[in-house]
């Protein structure tokens, strides 16, 4: 079920040619005068031009790259769906009974080939990949904007590959030779790809981000890619790669040379009250953003999580309770739904009600420090590991000394306190899916009903998203490629 | 010329000053029954004297001395010449009233009218009582059951929505099916422009009883002439003229009220206690214990005294009024129509209202022999409020099913709950119905202007221009209290949308028409020559914003918060040269053709003009020697026609590869993507062949039609499905091809007629089959599920997971694991699909039937529709097993497994249901088989003498039944039958089942 939106109108940018062509006709000049009949059936659209001229300076690419930062906005990219599912998947979130029927099979696991919300994500990953494509390949002389523009394409287009990657094929560290997804760099509608390997969209995912970073400026604002934000995005495909070293190396550039401040413990929940991108590098390194114009709508996250909203999709109480009472985190938490009584109500987006909600935060300095955590750890370095990740827990719980574990212990100190600081921005999941770890669900106060599975091993096949059955149908060449158990 | 003149004055004078004038009275009476004929034109023969009968039949004229005949003349007797003697002054007559079979000897065709006999193709016609006075909206409305062949049905309930026709099964898969309406010469835009309404219709602007005839063009001979736009079939409407005599005033008037005309008994929302006990077993099922139970129904609103039936909260006897007013008349040189209606329809589910108000003006001057002017012009303007529907939570149909009872529907003071608690997601319909607004207000003018002139008796040289002007403004009012757009904060609270679309569509048509005899009028032909422009110019604009005051008496609020504005265009344009001719022989042998070359501004700039043609040939058996004998027979005619016609009905721009500037990242600008294009692109060819045999026997007391085509459709508009990775979902082609043969019959028959007593009855039937028979190369099928397009299939197959039911043992659902139905499983992933059968029917038709007895009639039609799956594609919330299991359910819901051994077809209710069981399956499908009894109308006409002397000509008055029973073959369907053309239901308002009661006034 959906409620009631409308998409908004095109803009009018031709009209007075148009009028002064037509006028002729209008009178009757045109049908006794052969000459001009083709001008009377030659009607131009008013709001588009033609594909093959709609890039031929700096400003048409500067459009194109705004429109193609825009679909990351779609509600089955960063504006729901994306961020939804790792928690949803996982154990931080669930859905409560009573609900608008959205995400259920993703809840439950029970996803079939025909399941919308997968074949959405894939559609609308693609699409972006196309509107990249369209400002990479183009052929304008090459000026330091177009340079610019072309790397934020770039940047754009591993995000949307490694995001595809994450949902339709195996963990990389599972099996990197295992089929990916379809590697499309230029625009041909009439392809019909097979697979490329892991390891294939993996090295096209550095390639793109490698090159952009080169020619990215440092400074921009917090709504569009630059050259950290890029790093940030190569540090956490080194980590899922588990190229420790060079995830550790990367994050430290960016922790030591970006400029960019951490969030302190009292910055907190005005940080996440906040529904504007930023220009001075307080934490944040790139945002989707939603404006008072442009956004999701009632389709977006925080519409989901609010319970003026669908409110559907509700924090698991286990997850809840892992929070100290002292840990400014806690905060960004309801503790009760005026529909569904006393439950966990998320409130890390809490503009759902304004004109302008909130931005998605899709890469922030505190992952980045987290993932530097992890990465020494297992480098061997667990001094510098204990010292990044207390650098994020001492700005969270003013009352809490710091970690000062060693071993496993660590690492699951340093997991559990990326659970606690990512959560509902789309982590969780993969977090557990890179280790090839089990879901585990903990069932406190019925939040999983008894037709809910409380654990999802690593052998399940649910773990990796049907290819849609609407590119089996469309696409021959890939029909033989579908993930087992599909 | 001057010498005419001359001569003239010279004769005029010698008749005045040379005769003498004397005065000639008497009477016209009807030959059947003696009634008086009254409006019968007395004229002199060879002169334009002449005088209509009045409402006692009596005429008195003055007559030069040196006349000769009268003639008697009227629309609906036979005309009859009588000879005066100098010795008489008195004449009276009576005239035989015109068979209905003879009746419809002329019938409007493309560009101009033809004598019956002369024609070569298939034309359907209707008018006279069929039309007027129709409890509907829509004029397409009332075609269904009533033209072979042709299927009319209303996607919505809601009156004043777009309805859909197919015209000899559905031609295309993605260009659009819809025929070519044309009213008074004039291509007009049809369907629906709206931006903010449910669904709107622009002909809903047309008061039906304006229309004097509708003749619906099936076939190539036909219809072809209308070139690109004649594939799906054309509809001329022609509006009512005047006639030369004296003036006939006529008041129509009737009221009444509408409720639902089909309930499914399957489909009903369930009681208090029924649903208690289904969520209670539900989460007894998943392992909740009894106090788990108790919470969730607490949580449900059990724990509160509320019973309501939400369907009976949102039903009303929904009002019906109509009142029609017309004059017409005129002379020799100058007739004329004039007419004013009103006509109201109140929907059987609150918040669908539609009110038109509309004016006709039609005259036709004779300047001279010669030449000619006249006009048609017509306005109205209508007022739809309408409301959403679909799965949208403000669809009251939708909470009709979905609330449960025990949501409380009033606060203490009687008014509306609204409360978000209560009303999380299905909003209380109630209360959105006294708050919000969706309002449409469509003014329209069609007209035209023509002039006609004679170069010589049989040349004739025509131009029209025609407007069809459309203006829509649209609102749509969102309160800022609850609801969807209301938010915690005031400055975004509650939303107002406004649209103002303008539709400016002109056309020029410039004729020249001739027509010739010779060997003695053995031979007989017909030459049109005629060249076309047409432009249509949409204009939108929409704005829209947030935060509106908190109070809902403002009709146009002011915004806090403006979100978007927005002006949009969208044009297209036709250049066409046509030709058609004709030629017979004794009336025996009649061969036709046409030929038109088109131009549209759709296509790629090389691909943009295409050449359609017709031939078709009829042979008027009858007509000779040998036929004669043939005693019983009364006429018989064959005819055959094939050609090649056009489909242009895609979007504006589909054949360009665009970039759309649209919406904005972050504040700048932005651009994406808009469509694939396809400059290559062009017309979808039909190609129909027809064959026709018509006969009528025992004097025409028993006529048939009989009709067999085969249409080919080539060169498809198809959207083309593209790998998703391309960034595309597909993009338009001309690749395919698709297949449609049926046959066509229409019976009708006097089986008794006797001086007061009459019995008529007819019917049509038709059958189809589609075929696709070629898409893209190398690809056989195109799967949209639940449906598929299949080369060897029907263009509307359902291909869907086979439903096998609930597994006996465990109550587990249970598909089948082969398309031969032999395996069932419980694990979906090894569920097959297969085709099961089609959304389009095998065969519809109608009967009808007229029983007059002196001055009472009773009338009926009974339509049908048979071989057709209709789907409700939101079964799986109503009939999901627990899925929405904080939602009402049907009561088909209640035949759940329970027990081992338990063979049912509707699995285990588990709340929350996680099984997969409620996915689109056969499940959802139902036989669409149905009888409908579309109208029964009681008729008397009050006896002339009792309305004589009040001057009055004819009274009638009537009580009639619309949409009063209706038969489904399936009891387990749970969505009215008669769905739109695919075959799907969308929680739409209900058909409504109409009674009214209504006079007629005539003098």
């Amino acid at each position: 079920m959906r409620k009631g939106t409308f998409i908004s109108k095109k803009r009018n940018m031709k009209t007075q040619k148009i009028l002064f062509n037509t006028l002729p006709c209008l009178l009757g000049l045109c049908i006794s005068f052969g000459s001009c009949r083709k001008e009377f059936l030659n009607l131009e659209p008013y709001s588009d031009v033609a594909a093959d001229i709609a890039i031929t300076n700096e400003a048409d690419m500067s459009a194109a790259l705004n429109g193609t930062y825009a679909t990351l906005r779609s509600n089955n990219l960063f504006g729901r769906t994306l961020p939804l599912f790792a928690d949803l998947l996982a154990d931080n979130v669930y859905i409560s009974a009573v609900n608008s029927n959205r995400y259920l099979d993703f809840f439950q696991v029970n996803y079939t080939v025909v399941n919308g919300n997968a074949s959405a994500i894939w559609q609308a990953a693609y699409t972006t990949i196309l509107r990249a494509n369209n400002v990479i390949n183009s052929e304008l002389a090459i000026t330091g904007k177009v340079e610019q523009y072309q790397s934020e394409a770039r940047v754009i287009r591993a995000l949307m590959y490694f995001e595809l990657v994450k949902h339709f094929a195996k963990p990389y560290q599972v099996e990197p030779s295992g089929l990916g997804v379809p590697l499309v760099l230029t625009y041909d509608p009439q392809l019909k790809p097979t697979r490329n390997t892991i390891n294939e969209v993996y090295a096209q995912i550095e390639d793109d981000l490698s090159r952009a970073i080169a020619k990215l400026p440092e400074d921009n604002s917090s709504g569009f890619f630059t050259s950290y934000a890029a790093k940030a995005l190569l540090a956490r495909m080194h980590l899922f790669k588990g190229e420790w070293a060079k995830a550790l190396t990367t994050s430290q550039d960016i922790i030591n040379n970006s400029g960019f401040s951490l969030l302190t413990a009292s910055q907190v929940v005005d940080f996440w009250s906040r529904n504007t991108p930023r220009t001075d590098k307080v934490e944040v390194l790139f945002e989707v953003v939603f404006d008072a114009v442009q956004n999701a709508g009632i389709d977006a996250l925080p519409y989901f999580y609010s319970q003026a909203g669908y409110g559907d999709a509700l924090a698991a109480d286990a997850f809840y309770g892992i929070f100290t009472a002292t840990d400014v985190r806690r905060q960004l938490f309801l503790t009760s739904s005026p529909i569904r009584g006393d439950v966990k109500v998320v409130n890390k987006y809490p503009n759902s009600s304004s004109a302008d909600p909130d931005e998605f935060k899709v890469l922030r300095l505190s992952e980045v420090y987290l993932t530097a955590a992890e990465a020494a750890y297992h480098s061997g370095n667990e001094t510098l590991a204990l010292e990044y990740v207390n650098e994020i827990v001492n700005n969270r719980d003013p009352a809490f000394a710091g970690y000062s574990s060693s071993g496993q212990a660590l690492l699951n100190d340093i997991l559990v306190e990326r659970r606690k600081e990512l959560a509902f921005e789309g982590h969780r999941y993969w977090d557990l899916a890179r280790y090839n770890g089990d879901v585990t669900r903990l069932n406190m106060s019925a939040n999983y009903p008894g037709n809910v599975p409380l654990t999802i091993t690593n052998d399940n096949f649910r773990r990796v998203l049907p290819i849609p059955q609407t590119e089996l149908d469309a696409n021959p060449n890939i029909r033989s490629q579908q993930n087992p158990g599909y | 010329m001057k010498n005419v003149l001359i001569i003239s004055i010279i004769m005029l004078a010698g008749c005045t000053t040379a005769f003498a004038q004397r005065v000639i009275t008497g009477k016209v009476t009807n030959a059947r029954d003696s009634t008086v004929a009254f409006g019968v034109t007395v004229s002199i023969k060879g002169t334009n004297i002449g005088t209509p009968t009045d409402g006692n039949g009596m005429f008195t004229l003055t007559v030069p001395a040196d006349a000769r005949t009268l003639v008697f003349s009227s629309a609906e007797f036979v005309t009859q010449e009588l000879n005066i003697t100098a010795d008489r002054n008195e004449y009276s007559v009576t005239l035989e009233r015109i068979s209905r079979d003879l009746q419809e000897v002329v019938v409007s065709v493309a560009y101009g009218e033809l004598n019956k006999r002369k024609i070569t193709g298939s034309v359907g016609k209707l008018q006279g009582s069929a039309i007027a006075n129709i409890p509907m909206p829509t004029v397409e409305q009332m075609l269904q059951g009533r033209i072979a062949g042709l299927q009319s049905v209303s996607p919505s309930g809601q009156p004043g929505s777009a309805q859909q026709i197919r015209i000899r099964g559905i031609g295309s898969i993605n260009a659009s099916s819809e025929p070519l309406y044309v009213i008074d010469g004039v291509p007009v835009n049809s369907g629906d422009a709206s931006g903010l309404t449910n669904s709107s219709n622009l002909l809903a602007s047309i008061n039906a009883n304006d229309i004097e005839s509708i003749s619906v063009l099936k076939d190539a001979a036909s219809a072809s002439i209308y070139g690109s736009r004649a594939a799906n079939g054309v509809i001329l409407i022609t509006t009512k003229k005047g006639r030369p005599g004296k003036a006939v005033i006529r008041v129509d008037a009737e009221f009444g009220n509408n409720d639902i005309a089909f309930l499914p008994d399957a489909a009903r929302p369930l009681n208090k206690d029924q649903f208690r006990e289904l969520t209670t077993e539900g989460i007894l099922n998943i392992g909740g214990s009894q106090a788990d139970a108790d919470d969730v129904l607490g949580q449900l609103g059990y724990n509160t005294t509320a019973d309501y039936n939400w369907l009976d909260l949102v039903r009303r006897k929904g009002g019906q009024q109509q009142v029609n007013a017309s004059v017409s008349g005129g002379d020799s040189k100058t007739t004329f129509y004039l007419s004013g209606g009103y006509f109201k329809q109140m929907s059987a589910i609150i918040g669908a209202d539609f009110k038109r108000y509309s004016a006709q003006l039609s005259l036709k001057h004779a300047v001279d022999k010669r030449f000619s002017v006249g006009t048609n012009i017509n306005i109205s303007t209508f007022q739809q409020q309408g409301e959403q529907e679909s799965g949208f939570f403000r669809n009251p149909v939708l909470a009709a099913m979905a609330l449960l009872p025990t949501q409380e529907a009033y606060n203490a003071d009687g008014s509306p709950n609204y409360d978000p608690v209560v009303f999380n997601q299905v909003f209380n319909p109630l209360a959105i119905r006294q708050y919000d607004r969706q309002e449409n207000r469509t003014l329209k003018g069609l007209g035209s202007v023509y002039a006609e002139y004679k170069i010589l008796s049989n040349l004739k040289l025509s131009s029209r221009y025609g407007v069809d002007y459309n203006n829509i403004e649209e609102l749509f009012y969102n309160n800022p209290f609850f609801g969807d757009a209301a938010t915690a904060d005031p400055g975004t609270s509650g939303s107002f949308f406004n649209n103002y679309t303008r539709l400016f569509n002109w056309v020029w048509t410039n004729l020249a028409d001739y027509n010739f005899n010779a060997w003695g009028d053995k031979l007989d032909g017909a030459v049109t020559v005629g060249y076309e422009a047409q432009k249509s110019k949409a204009y939108v604009q929409a704005a829209n914003g947030t935060g509106v005051p908190q109070t809902t008496l403002l009709r146009y609020p002011s915004v806090a918060t403006p979100v978007s504005v927005g002006v949009s265009g969208s044009d297209y344009a036709f250049t066409s040269l046509f030709s058609k001719a004709q030629i017979g022989f004794l009336d025996r042998y009649i061969l036709s053709g046409s030929i038109r070359r088109d131009g549209s501004s759709r296509f790629g700039t090389d691909t943009r003009y295409g050449t359609f043609w017709s031939v078709g040939a009829a042979w008027n058996i009858d007509q000779e020697t040998f036929f004669q004998r043939l005693k019983f027979l009364t006429s018989l005619k064959l005819r055959a026609s094939y050609g090649v016609n056009g489909n242009a009905g895609i979007g504006n721009y589909d054949a360009r590869a665009v970039y759309s500037f649209t919406g904005s990242y972050n504040g700048l600008p932005a651009s994406i993507p808009g469509n694939v294009g396809n400059p290559g692109l062009t017309w979808e060819q039909n190609k129909p062949f027809d064959i026709g045999l018509e006969a009528g026997v025992f004097n025409n007391r028993v006529t048939l039609e009989f009709d067999w085509y085969y249409r080919k459709t080539e060169k498809l508009l198809l959207d083309e499905p593209l790998s998703r990775t391309s960034g595309f979902n597909s993009f338009k082609n001309n690749i395919g091809a698709m297949e449609n043969k049926g046959i066509e019959v229409t019976v009708n028959a006097i089986p008794v007629q006797t001086k007061n007593f009459t019995w008529q009855i007819g019917f049509n039937a038709a059958w189809n089959k589609n075929k696709v028979t070629k898409l893209r190369e190398g690809v056989n099928e195109i799967i949209s599920d639940p449906y598929i397009q299949r080369v060897g299939e029907d263009v509307q197959s359902i291909y869907t997971y086979l439903w096998a039911g609930a597994n006996a043992d465990n109550g587990d659902p249970e598909w089948f694991s082969d398309g031969s139905k032999t395996a069932r499983t419980s694990d979906f992933s090894t569920a097959e699909r297969a085709i099961y059968g089609s959304l389009s029917p095998k065969g519809f038709g109608g009967v009808n039937t007229t029983i007059t007895y002196k001055f009472i009639s009773l009338s009926a039609q009974l339509n049908y529709q048979y071989g057709n799956y209709v789907f409700d594609s939101w079964g799986f919330i109503f009939l999901g097993d627990g899925a929405f299991g904080s939602l009402n359910q049907y009561t088909k819901q209640l035949d759940r497994w329970q027990n081992p051994g338990d063979i049912t077809d509707v699995p285990r209710y588990d709340f929350f249901n996680s099984s997969g069981s409620n996915i689109f399956s056969t499940r959802y499908f139902n036989k669409g088989d149905y009888l409908r009894l579309r109208n029964l109308t009681l008729n008397v006409d009050l006896p002339l003498k009792m309305i004589s002397k009040l001057h009055l000509t004819k009274v009638g008055l009537y009580v009639r039944g619309t949409n009063l029973w209706t038969k489904v073959f399936d009891d387990q369907i749970t969505i009215d039958p008669e769905q739109p053309i695919n075959g799907t239901s969308d929680i739409q308002y209900y058909i409504p089942k109409s009674v009214t009661f209504g006079i007629s006034v005539q003098l």
